[in-house]
Formats: structure tokens, sequence, C-alpha cells
């Protein structure tokens, strides 16, 4: 890595949005990542791909509040890679039809090669 | 090389702490710089400093702290991470109308917007997750 440089930055969302704290805390690490300029990827596989489901209302359902509306945000933040695992889709039945934000469905072997392009992977 | 730290995983719970102050330990004897560590996530509950373990078990928050003190490692805690677990600096207590803080001695609140200068300052970022 460059000193003082900006880094690409692999952001992967992994859990289910609303049972835990781990997706909207990750989320807000990638969005400050990519305000500081840092060229930041978002990458959605396992359980995180339900987060890019539209139509969700955990605060009527569940109490908590809606987090994945800052998704709508991403272009404002400067994010604008945004990646969803297609294995991860498959197995849950989730279409890219059903996004909230527009995401490109890519292939474990291709993330595979995006993840290898990075500077730092972090997971949530 | 210097090298930048985030813990994610709680203490006790996870080895998060014990791996990453390992793992800090190393980067000194190996002649690397370090700076800063930055607790994010559920590794903010090790800067409370209401922390008490049993007696026969490792007191993780006293050997990051002894670690900071004598190596001068900045230990940053994100506030949005603490305030959330119930972690507050004085000035944070006294905002919210707290009669007190509860930040451990040698941690520092810092803002998210820190950790992304230290991953631009750093050639190594690793992250120690639950």
């Amino acid at each position: 890595m460059n000193q003082n440089a900006q880094k690409k930055i692999a952001c992967i969302q992994r859990r289910a949005p609303h049972g835990s704290v781990f997706a909207a805390e990750g989320l807000d690490l990638a969005l400050v990542a990519a305000t500081f300029d840092h060229e930041v990827t978002l990458v959605f596989m396992d359980d995180g791909v339900f987060q890019l489901l539209k139509n969700q209302a955990p605060e009527r359902a569940l109490g908590m509040r809606d987090f994945c509306r800052a998704l709508g945000a991403l272009p404002q933040y400067g994010c604008e890679q945004v990646l969803a695992e297609r294995e991860s889709l498959n197995a849950r039945n989730v279409a890219a039809a059903d996004f909230l934000i527009a995401a490109t469905v890519v292939e474990r072997a291709e993330l595979l090669e995006v993840l290898a392009a990075q500077d730092c992977v972090i997971d949530f | 090389m210097n090298f930048a730290v985030m813990v994610s995983g709680a203490p006790y719970s996870t080895q998060a702490c014990d791996s990453a102050l390992h793992f800090a330990r190393a980067v000194l004897r190996c002649g690397h710089s370090l700076q800063p560590v930055f607790f994010y996530h559920d590794g903010a509950w090790l800067a409370s400093e209401l922390n008490c373990p049993p007696q026969d078990d490792r007191h993780l928050v006293r050997e990051w702290q002894n670690f900071a003190a004598e190596c001068g490692v900045e230990l940053a805690v994100c506030t949005a991470s603490a305030q959330r677990r119930g972690i507050l600096d004085h000035a944070e207590a006294a905002r919210h109308g707290k009669p007190r803080g509860n930040l451990a001695g040698g941690f520092r609140v810092a803002g998210l917007g820190q950790l992304a200068g230290a991953m631009a300052a750093a050639d190594r970022f690793v992250h120690f997750g639950p």
C-alpha cells in the first residue's frame, strides 16, 4: 500500500440486516471510508444479500431503524461499486429484480479476483 | 512499515482483543510501527473502565492500557459504537445528562473518519473480527 494514499477497500456485508448491528455498523464504516476518498467496493454475500431487498419495514415489524435506506445514498458518498455474489443470491432465492439499489451480480470466482486486487478487505 | 489495526470482536466473548494484542506486540518487536489501534463495533466493549474479569483470568483492559503506555500506541474507540454500548467519556456523559463517563484510561473516543485517515496512512491494515 502507498503511504497517505487513497486505498482500494472492499467492505463485505455478510449478515442478515436486522438481527444484529453487524450490518448497520459495517455499512457505516463503508460510507465513511468512501467519504474520505477511499475507493470502496461494497460487497453483499452470504446472508448479507438480504440487505439489498426492497420493501423492508424493520421499524414497523421489529421496532428497528431502517439503516438499509442509507444504501440509496451510496453514490452521494462516492461509493459506486456495489457487488452481489450470485451463489449467495441463488441459495436464498433472492433476485436482482427485488434489489433496493442497483448492484452488479458477480460469480464467486470473479469476486475473488476483485478481492485480490484490494488493499484492505473488511467483513461484517 | 506502518500498521493500523481495527478490533471489532468483543473482549472475552471472542478472541479478537487477545489476538490483536499479540499481533500488536509482534509488530513492534519486529521493528515496525503501529498507529493507531481502532476499536469498532463490539471491540468498543474493551474501552469500559467497568470491565471486572475474575481475578484468575487475564485483565484485557489493563493489558491493553499497559501496552499502550509502554509503547506509545494510541487506543482509539469509535464514539458511535461506544455510545451505543453505554461507554462514554466524561464530556459525552455530561452532554447526555449522565452522572459520569466510564471510558477506560488510555483510550480516546474518535470518529470513523479517523479510522479512514489511519487506513490512508497505513502500509498494512489488519482487522481482528469476532
